[in-house]
């Protein structure tokens, strides 16, 4: 079958851009584009989408997201749909667009699970990001409608609510499109908590932060005097971030491993020039080092964050794990509230990390749990990940920072915020400091 | 083959001329897929011209499909995008 792919050269930027199959994601710092590449109109909407990221969106989501405070996911749903208007407004390719990148079936089954779900959060990000794809639209809104009726048009009314915020301006920017993210995450957690136990629950959390002062009284001060994460977390706090969510359920799957780890570290045996046993007699007349003698090898565990706003490719990772040598490495990803741990090397093998990359997801939501998984491992403990942390729904909140911040430093986790870094760690084995930068 | 040829002159660029020879609005997606870093998707400055010559006589689309095949809906959604976006495609 024919491979398609996206024209990234079209674009008023595309020069060195590269295109790696996958099921959909634009690595604008690495401009690497991800996408499916059968002639479907369902693959050809995803890589025309894509493609439109590498045009007009700019900065990694996490960060902006732990800046604005609002959620990934309903950051990623607002430039979605702002991409996909644009996308509506002015390529003629109706086929792809009608469909959004779902075939009808594969939007039912979205539906029905979105409504099993009973999040009005999902509902309102969803038909918000279909807002410009009719079929897929009316797909998803006839499924959630007869499932699960109140819920429909509850998420339906706030949908159109953010919908008419984001386009008052006739071809919003991303920057308008971060405005309406917070005030639509303002709403969603409006209908989520109370606001008195959404308080009780953020003075809970400054006491421990700041023990027993009272933020509101001297918080610039405060701030001025507090570390980085503290100071994240004052700010979350002060803008009104939902101060307590909770980790999703964590599944550790285990993949094949397929293969003999290769490279000069995975060896056991070394030549030496003293020794009990003569394994390389070959060496007599080069270095006299023929006698074998074990190698010491390096261990630990390497934990990656897969999410999606590492923008990690599965060349990315594969490389971690051929330099990772004898080390336990395991990567994880989560979606609604589930998340999974896939090991990936362990023992001296590996599993295929080409086939684990079909099955990854696109939110952390389990970034607790996993950490508690790497400190029961062997030391060194190294946690990739660019320290955006989320629950249930993919969104953060102060107690999930704290607790994944709190797992790191008592078990010694040093944080490496991306590969290159965490491959530097592991040259120097494992050194470097634990990174409070979450 | 190659070692028979004592020098090796790696060519980043395609030639400036060659460019000018096709119309405007294509000359930069023609550049920049000339020396693109996937060599599966790395096209040369011919299936540009031949692009180019037969959009006059028969439109883009059908131009598009007679040169890039599978690929063509692809070409014309992002060509519509750089337009829109303000591109110089």
């Amino acid at each position: 079958m024919k491979s398609c792919f996206p024209f990234p050269e079209v674009l008023s930027d595309g020069r060195n851009w590269r295109v790696r199959p996958g099921r959909g994601a634009a690595n604008l710092e690495e401009r690497i584009l991800q996408v499916p590449t059968d002639t479907s109109a369902e693959s050809r909407f995803i890589r025309t989408h894509e493609l439109l990221h590498a045009e007009m969106t700019r900065g990694k989501v996490g960060e902006k997201a732990l800046k604005l405070c609002v959620g990934v996911d309903c950051l990623n749903a607002v430039e979605d749909t702002r991409i996909n208007r644009f996308l509506r407004d002015n390529v003629s390719d109706i086929e792809a667009i009608e469909g959004g990148g779902l075939t009808r079936q594969a939007a039912s089954d979205l539906g029905r699970s979105i409504a099993a779900s009973g999040s009005l959060r999902a509902v309102v990000l969803t038909l918000l990001a279909s807002s410009s794809s009719s079929r897929l639209r009316s797909t998803l809104e006839g499924t959630i409608r007869s499932a699960n009726k109140p819920l429909y048009e509850k998420g339906l009314s706030i949908a159109g609510k953010a919908e008419r915020w984001l386009f008052a301006r006739s071809s919003p920017s991303q920057g308008w499109g971060e405005v309406v993210a917070k005030r639509i995450e303002a709403l969603l957690r409006g209908e989520g908590a109370s606001a008195e136990a959404q308080g009780e629950a953020a003075q809970s959390i400054l006491r421990a932060l700041f023990g027993g002062h009272d933020e509101s009284s001297e918080s610039s001060e405060l701030e001025f005097k507090l570390s980085g994460p503290a100071r994240r977390l004052a700010r979350m706090l002060r803008a009104g971030v939902q101060p307590e969510n909770r980790w999703g359920t964590l599944e550790i799957a285990r993949l094949p491993l397929v293969r003999e780890q290769d490279g000069r570290l995975g060896r056991r045996w070394r030549a030496a020039m003293e020794g009990a046993g003569v394994r390389y007699l070959h060496r007599f007349s080069i270095d006299r080092a023929i006698f074998a003698a074990r190698r010491r090898i390096r261990g630990g565990s390497i934990l990656i964050d897969t999410s999606g706003s590492m923008h990690l490719s599965p060349s990315d990772v594969g490389a971690l794990v051929r330099a990772a040598s004898s080390a336990t490495v395991a990567a994880y990803s989560g979606t609604g509230d589930r998340g999974f741990l896939w090991i990936l090397a362990a023992g001296g093998k590996v599993a295929d990390v080409e086939a684990w990359a079909s099955k990854r997801c696109g939110g952390n939501i389990v970034d607790g749990p996993a950490l508690r998984w790497l400190a029961l491992q062997a030391k060194p403990r190294i946690w990739v990940s660019d320290g955006c942390v989320t629950g249930v729904g993919d969104s953060s909140a102060p107690n999930l920072v704290l607790e994944s911040q709190r797992i790191a430093a008592s078990a010694g986790i040093h944080q490496s915020k991306d590969v290159k870094a965490a491959l530097r760690m592991l040259r120097v084995g494992g050194g470097g400091s634990y990174a409070h930068g979450l | 083959m190659r070692d028979r040829l004592s020098v090796a002159i790696e060519i980043t660029d395609p030639h400036p001329n060659a460019l000018l020879a096709l119309p405007e609005d294509l000359r930069q997606a023609a550049r920049n897929s000339a020396v693109c870093l996937d060599p599966e998707r790395r096209l040369s400055l011919r299936p540009w011209k031949a692009f180019a010559k037969l959009r006059e006589l028969f439109g883009e689309t059908t131009a598009a499909l007679a040169v890039f095949g599978a690929k063509a809906k692809d070409l014309i959604n992002a060509l519509e995008v750089a337009r829109a976006a303000g591109g110089k495609a």
